[in-house]
């Protein structure tokens, strides 16, 4: 089988990169605008889950067209929490250590994903978090024009 | 139930994982193997009908990434052949299902890819969508986390909990010489390493390898003579749940135990402690302990034993983990355990896992007798 090797290891190098332009679609891309021109967060209220954070467009638990959007609040109850303590370049939103939560946004009856990365010492399940929104200018229409989630109690 | 095609393992082809191999192209890794793996079952590769492989073509670092390893299983005279972007114990589950159709009698099926060659937690955050959970930079090792915290607020277990999962683990690896990690380190020791990503320390966590794996499966009538011990599957099934992973109960693993309760009962078996052994692909120690919530499992009992391979906490090569699951089922059915056998062996599951937080599960439960004739 598997004979030694008869060089040195050599490697080469290669990058691949491709730049994608997702259509942001119906369901989503009313969900990333009213973030962006609104500061608002609208959901759908789907069967089986209730009002669905974030909306896809149908239900997930039964297959079923969405019905009304519904405006959620900014701001819930944590329900997961992930505390990373050494970020990964060019991956993780922050250079500093973090925590990835799970939201449960007043209104809402699923978990939004989201960051914490202030007050870490005050972060619990449980806890009260409130979103921080990017500037203005600076919301692109992007689930990160909330910039990170505060620790509100 | 429904009569089905006796299909059976006969063949499982292995190299012993390593952090990286340097010298070797992944397909360099698989060919050795799928030669070993036909060689063990006395028979040429013209002599298998069937061919399927589970690879990642991000691994692979290039689009239709699997074409690579086409040479080396099979490709000329022209293949019937099938790759699937999971777990390779999936391309088993579909091999599985081709030769119920009747007109193929032998399978192999392969696992490869070099996870070192990339940067994985990149390609892993490519599996959750792009806007809402791969938008904010999610890896694989914090949605395990996120699962985890929930888990262990709801079932009140503690840090002291995961690193006695892990050094049960470790202690069984240590006599497994396929394994990445072969020494058994003591809860202490692991609860003092570093944090990723709390709940879980580095110790805790599955460690990433790479290695190429070849399982071979025939049929009944050509299963005897290519195996002394035949290792007969008799009962699978497999689940997905869904991608939102704040719209699930990450507590508990719904997939995994209607997964479990479907291939139990189509083996004609009430509970899993009717296997006397489980291995599972639980990459890091909340995982195995929400899998053996959704199976039925008790570490506390004697019987199934679990993870007698040291599972995937000794050793994670990504899209061969629960393949391997699969081939230490065959090893301990048909007495090729060595030292981490399993006295006197009868049945034996097998789990495997692709996606974040355990999305999609498979359960195959293997005996040592035919189920259906």
């Amino acid at each position: 089988m598997s004979s030694a090797p008869r060089t040195e290891p050599m490697t080469a190098e290669m990058v691949s990169e491709f730049v994608y332009k997702h259509s942001t679609g119906n369901d989503i891309g009313r969900f990333l605008a009213g973030m962006k021109d609104q500061k608002k967060i609208w959901c759908q209220r789907v069967r089986g889950l209730g009002v669905a954070v974030p909306p896809v467009g149908y239900s997930e638990a039964d297959g079923s067209p969405a019905g009304e959007w519904v405006e959620v609040q900014p701001r819930g109850t944590v329900t997961a929490i992930a505390r990373v303590f050494r970020p990964i370049a060019e991956l993780h939103p922050s250079d500093l250590p973090f925590a990835y939560i799970l939201v449960r946004l007043e209104g809402a009856d699923t978990a939004l994903a989201h960051i914490v990365v202030d007050d870490l010492d005050r972060l619990f399940i449980g806890s009260r978090v409130e979103a921080v929104w990017k500037p203005d200018e600076e919301r692109i229409g992007s689930i990160r024009d909330i910039a990170h989630f505060r620790v509100i109690g | 139930m429904t009569q089905l095609r006796n299909v059976a393992i006969v063949g499982f082809a292995q190299a012993p994982i390593v952090a990286r191999d340097e010298h070797r192209t992944a397909q360099e890794m698989l060919y050795p193997q799928v030669r070993r793996a036909l060689e063990e079952c006395g028979v040429s590769r013209d002599d298998i009908d069937y061919q399927v492989a589970g690879s990642s073509d991000y691994i692979d670092g290039r689009p239709f990434g699997f074409v690579m390893a086409l040479d080396v299983m099979g490709s000329w005279p022209p293949r019937q052949d099938l790759h699937v972007e999971m777990d390779a114990a999936f391309a088993a589950y579909y091999a599985w299902l081709r030769m119920q159709a009747g007109d193929c009698d032998t399978a192999i099926v392969c696992g490869y890819g070099k996870s070192s060659e990339g940067d994985l937690d990149r390609v892993l955050n490519l599996q959750l969508d792009p806007f809402y959970l791969g938008a904010i930079g999610l890896d694989p090792t914090s949605t395990a986390a996120l699962q985890a915290s929930v888990f262990m607020e709801r079932e009140k277990k503690s840090d002291v909990d995961l690193a006695e999962v892990t050094a049960r683990n470790r202690a069984a690896g240590a006599r497994n010489p396929d394994a990445l990690l072969r020494e058994a380190t003591s809860p202490d020791d692991l609860a003092a390493t570093e944090w990723v990503a709390a709940p879980l320390r580095a110790g805790y966590l599955a460690p990433k390898g790479e290695t190429a794996v070849c399982l071979v499966l025939a049929a009944e009538g050509k299963a005897e003579s290519m195996c002394d011990h035949p290792v007969w599957i008799q009962g699978l099934d497999q689940r997905i749940e869904m991608q939102n992973l704040g719209a699930r109960d990450l507590a508990v693993g719904g997939g995994t135990e209607l997964a479990t309760r479907k291939a139990l009962a189509m083996s004609g078996l009430a509970t899993a402690a009717d296997c006397d052994l489980v291995e599972l692909s639980a990459a890091n120690a909340a995982e195995e302990m929400i899998l053996c919530g959704a199976m039925g499992l008790d570490p506390e009992k004697p019987q199934p034993v679990i993870n007698p391979s040291g599972g995937a906490l000794c050793g994670h090569p990504l899209m061969m983990t629960g393949l391997i699951r699969l081939g230490e089922v065959f090893r301990q059915l048909s007495g090729r355990a060595g030292e981490r056998a399993v006295p006197d062996a009868e049945r034996a599951m097998a789990h495997a896992t692709s996606g974040h937080c355990l999305q999609q599960n498979l359960v195959i439960v293997c005996g040592k007798d035919r189920r259906w004739t």
